[in-house]
């Protein structure tokens, strides 16, 4: 049952992307909108199905490197019919739809089996931690959706008037991810000092998740301070998306330290 | 020249310059492991060894180029902040005279009055000034960025100060026995389990303390993320393993050893038992031989030391099960049913700090909030018309007051 709901929500982006991309390239309103209902199909399986392996396995259902994918393009789709729907508007869908789409597939080659929850996990700062986490991520990756959508708009038409709209909700999604991996990185040093007696042992994942803050970090100073916007920060967002997959995947397939086990 | 060098070290370039190098650092730090011993540098990175220990790569976030980072970072974030604190506060209250002078974009009297309208229904407050009214909010958010900044100088500072303050101690204690540490206070472990009611594996040490004044606690639970503080001390379960134990009779006295390491059990220095370790579980394979496992199943329990007994200069390896006892000489070993002990740590450090460093995560997430999701919005109305100022980007305001002055010309020409 898990793994045809798994399944369906995979093949259900797959068709979703596919027509949206069609939809964008002819430029059928219609036919993106079967891609917006087929993007809302896509959600709700991948909830039912978060939900019922979450009651099968009687905890949050984030604990492992699948669940965390699989999690994570739940947050996707999640911020993606957000801003569907207060933007009205689907530009954003024709490349985030596509990324959720591989997020679900690199989970797929990942083991789905249920295991018990290891006791260094069994923590009231879990769901925060890992939960601030999959929207920060998320986040990210739709900025970075963002700065493809915006390139690729850009060199199109570079007065398309979309692009400054593209351009600001980037940086509003950018944001939203640094607040919320602030909370990430915040709350695993409360946590970290709970579990192993120290806020911060430059594990290889917290450094990656600094270097990712800082990178951010940067992006935003540039942003607000020196008033950067349009191309530079597009690729900006997409440069940094790298550093944020890195410190999802990289880091857990190269790198070996105390997050090792997740 | 002085007054060269402070703008430089307040400047937001030198920051930036800080951060990458920071970052470099960190890049490298993740890829070179850190804190082995040189040897293994040698055997695992050959010819960079050299360069990686000359500049202490294998070491980095102890290394003196990154702690000068850090504090040069502090005396960036100390100007950047509390230097420009006033410079924060004289923007928040120029904002009603900056948004005075703006000059209008032109709106039709009819739909202004119910353009102040949706605007007031968005939480605005008014000030009025001779000719024109201001609706301004979120005028606490001018203070997000320096609440960011100098919550991140207190995490640092903090941070540094709980770290160098703070000591752990590492000791393992078989269930029953006790440990004292060097301030007198005195450990013991009542019980032990590494699996909860459920059957789920979790590692809870019943701790009982009596610190250095004499203060006893009551018998505790200590389990992974949830630690106990008793008398300044803070205990965390850490690890457990079994210990062998193993009674030893020699010249009529008994003496009971309990074993986490490998350690050789001598009288005279020459003849003895090497003891390497004890193992849960062992199973014969159908050759005869055993092997012996690190793990055992929740069911199966049967303890197997590992040994080699030495006399006269001939060393025979083989193993033991608990009950076997071997004469050496004069000495008479005993192997007994091995003791599982937990790994306790102990740590002692300065509450204040850890307190501080607390509500400065604290203050960064509201400084952030404050920062990015509560910027300082002012809409100026007038005679001739309205403007929008904020100093930070507000797009999605500019649009939701267009989309009102729509809605307005609308609902007008409706009627």
């Amino acid at each position: 049952m898990l793994n045809i709901l798994f399944f369906s929500a995979l093949a259900t982006y797959l068709i979703a992307s596919i027509i949206q991309f069609v939809g964008a390239a002819f430029k059928k309103e219609g036919i993106k909108d079967i891609a917006w209902w087929l993007s809302i199909l896509g959600f709700a399986l991948l909830t039912v199905y978060m939900v019922l392996r979450g009651i099968e396995a009687k905890r949050l259902p984030m604990s492992n490197q699948f669940e965390f994918a699989t999690a994570f393009a739940w947050g996707v789709g999640l911020l993606n019919i957000l801003l569907h729907l207060k933007l009205k508007q689907d530009w954003e869908s024709t490349i985030a739809l596509p990324a959720i789409f591989l997020i679900i597939s690199y989970a797929a080659f990942l083991p789905r089996e249920i295991y018990e929850i290891m006791p260094a996990l069994k923590s009231a700062w879990f769901s925060l931690h890992i939960g601030s986490a999959v929207f920060s991520y998320a986040a990210f990756a739709l900025a970075g959706c963002m700065g493809i959508r915006y390139i690729i708009s850009y060199k199109k038409n570079k007065d398309d008037k979309q692009l400054i709209h593209n351009d600001y909700l980037s940086y509003r999604l950018i944001a939203f991810g640094f607040l919320m991996l602030t909370v990430v990185i915040l709350s695993g040093c409360i946590w970290a000092e709970q579990a192993w007696s120290v806020w911060w042992s430059w594990d290889p994942k917290e450094t990656w998740a600094l270097i990712t803050w800082i990178i951010y970090a940067m992006y935003l100073h540039q942003r607000i301070r020196i008033g950067w916007q349009g191309i530079k920060m597009a690729w900006f967002a997409i440069i940094a998306v790298v550093c944020v997959l890195f410190t999802f995947v990289g880091v857990n397939t190269l790198l070996s330290g105390l997050h090792s086990y997740f | 020249m002085i007054i060269k060098t402070l703008n430089y070290l307040r400047s937001m370039k030198f920051g930036m310059l800080l951060l990458i190098l920071i970052l470099i650092c960190s890049f490298i730090g993740s890829i070179v492991p850190q804190g082995n011993d040189a040897i293994n540098y040698a055997t695992e990175y050959s010819q960079f060894s050299d360069t990686i220990l000359l500049l202490g790569l294998n070491n980095i976030f102890k290394s003196w180029y990154f702690i000068t980072l850090l504090c040069l970072l502090c005396i960036n974030l100390v100007f950047c902040s509390i230097l420009r604190l006033k410079n924060t506060v004289r923007n928040a209250n120029q904002g009603f005279n900056k948004a005075a002078t703006l000059i209008c974009d032109p709106i039709e009297h009819k739909y202004a009055k119910m353009t102040m309208k949706f605007i007031k229904s968005q939480r605005f407050k008014t000030y009025n000034t001779d000719s024109s009214t201001i609706y301004y909010k979120n005028i606490s958010g001018y203070y997000g960025s320096f609440l960011v900044h100098l919550s991140l100088l207190f995490i640092l500072i903090f941070g540094a100060c709980s770290t160098y303050y703070a000591s752990t101690e590492d000791i393992n204690i078989i269930i029953g026995e006790s440990a004292t540490l060097s301030d007198g206070t005195v450990i013991t472990v009542e019980a032990f389990r590494i699996e909860d009611e459920n059957g789920e594996t979790d590692y809870e040490s019943i701790l009982l303390v009596t610190d250095r004044h004499g203060n006893i606690s009551k018998p505790t639970a200590v389990k992974v993320n949830y630690p106990f503080s008793f008398g300044g001390h803070k205990y965390y379960q850490q690890t457990y393993g079994l210990a062998g134990y193993i009674t030893v009779i020699n010249n009529g006295i008994s003496n009971p050893l309990y074993m986490t390491d490998s350690a050789f059990i001598t009288a005279d220095g020459n003849n003895g038992i090497m003891y390497y370790a004890v193992y849960p579980d062992y199973i014969k394979n159908e050759d005869g031989r055993v092997s012996v496992l690190k793990d055992h199943g929740k069911d199966s329990y049967n303890p197997i030391y590992m040994i080699a007994t030495i006399e006269d200069n001939e060393t025979k390896d083989g193993m033991a099960l608990p009950g076997t006892s071997f004469k050496i000489g004069d000495m008479l070993c005993t192997f007994n049913n091995p003791r599982w002990y937990p790994g306790i740590r102990v740590k002692t450090d300065i509450p204040l700090f850890m307190g501080l460093l607390y509500t400065s995560f604290a203050l960064m997430i509201a400084g952030l909030w404050l920062c990015f999701f509560h910027v300082p919005v002012y809409i100026k109305f007038d005679e001739t018309g309205y403007a929008i100022y904020s100093p930070k980007p507000i797009y999605s305001i500019k649009t939701q007051i267009k989309a009102a002055i729509e809605t307005c010309e609308r609902e007008v020409s409706k009627c």
